[in-house]
């Protein structure tokens, strides 16, 4: 699948990033992987997007964090993120907005032309 | 010794042009980040893959100013921070007393770019002009500074009625290089000359000493003052032989 634009694609990064962490807690590398496979490619973050987007998400406090000391095979620590209750509600009304939202730029682009 | 990944990241945040609290976090979490991914592959390669820290630090500032109004209101803060640094870099006072229209003492300089005019009866200053004047240049009376002009001026180039420096040029001129009616120095040249190289009408190179020069001068000008003479040969006292 082709990469998708950058500004369509920022538009629904957090929302993406909540869905992700509702499945389970993860870290930076593994939201960043996890979107990669989920979206066949079309998703391939670099570091310096998704990190700011995590902020975002943790000072709306839709997210938090936590270090995990000697995780991974070498002992390294890894900082991973948990969604939370106000972030459940954030993506349900995300996801609700989503719908209508595609809803309505679907309808209007296949009506062009007809 | 700091290491491959501590580099990187310390030339990823000269870069970045945010908050120091954010700066803390992206500090970081970088630094996890890149060692979890350097678990599985050679730290270069991991580097090399995410771009030059100037790339990386553009990616991470692209996507935390998604709104033009934060990079404004940065440019803003970072504008007045340097206005309070610059200002803290320079320094002026100047005294309620005056003294022909002209403050009595004025300071008055910075460091860095710029340059400062200091003017009063004392002035000191990048640039002093004043009765007793210091500075980078000193104009005045008595000037003392690099380049300094005046009746009695002291400095690394000294022009004056009487002037003493590394270039001394005046009525009476002493210095490593001294041209003036009498000059002493290492390079001497003038009516009347003492030095290590004496150049003139009453030139005197070996055996000078306070009486030798005091009778040159004398010979040289009968009618100058005797304190005057006295005054100018002062320094033989201590270099003659």
């Amino acid at each position: 699948m082709a990469e998708v634009g950058k500004q369509l694609k920022k538009g629904v990064l957090e929302s993406l990033v909540l869905k992700l962490l509702s499945t389970k807690d993860m870290y930076g590398y593994e939201i960043i992987q996890e979107l990669e496979r989920s979206s066949q490619g079309a998703f391939s973050l670099k570091e310096g997007t998704l990190y700011p987007v995590l902020y975002r998400l943790e000072d709306q406090r839709f997210i938090a964090s936590y270090w995990e000391e000697g995780a991974g095979k070498r002992g390294v620590p890894r900082k991973y993120y948990r969604i939370t209750q106000a972030g459940a509600t954030g993506l349900e009304k995300a996801v609700e907005e989503w719908d209508r939202f595609s809803a309505i730029v679907s309808s209007i682009l296949g009506g062009i032309g007809q | 010794m700091k290491s491959k990944i501590d580099r990187y990241i310390a030339g990823v945040m000269e870069y970045l042009v945010v908050e120091e609290e954010l700066k803390e976090r992206i500090e970081a979490d970088l630094r996890a980040h890149i060692t979890e991914l350097s678990r599985g592959e050679n730290v270069e390669e991991v580097m090399e893959r995410l771009g030059s820290p100037e790339e990386v630090a553009r990616e991470f500032m692209d996507s935390i100013y998604e709104d033009k109004s934060q990079i404004i209101d940065n440019l803003v803060k970072e504008r007045m921070r340097v206005e309070k640094m610059e200002r803290s870099l320079a320094y002026e006072y100047k005294s309620r007393i005056t003294l022909f229209g002209l403050p009595l003492v004025h300071i008055n300089f910075r460091w860095g770019r710029g340059i400062r005019v200091a003017r009063g009866i004392i002035a000191i200053g990048d640039i002093a002009v004043g009765i007793i004047s210091c500075g980078g240049i000193a104009l005045g009376g008595i000037s003392l500074g690099g380049v300094s002009l005046g009746l009695l001026a002291l400095g690394g180039a000294s022009l004056g009625a009487a002037a003493f420096g590394g270039l001394a040029l005046g009525l009476a001129a002493m210095g490593g290089l001294a041209i003036g009616l009498i000059a002493q120095g290492g390079l001497a040249m003038g009516k009347v000359a003492i030095g290590g190289k004496a150049i003139g009408e009453f030139a005197m190179e070996q055996g000078a000493n306070w009486d030798s020069a005091y009778e040159l001068i004398k010979n040289a000008f009968p009618n100058l003052e005797d304190w005057i003479i006295r005054t100018l040969v002062w320094p033989w006292k201590y270099l003659g032989q």
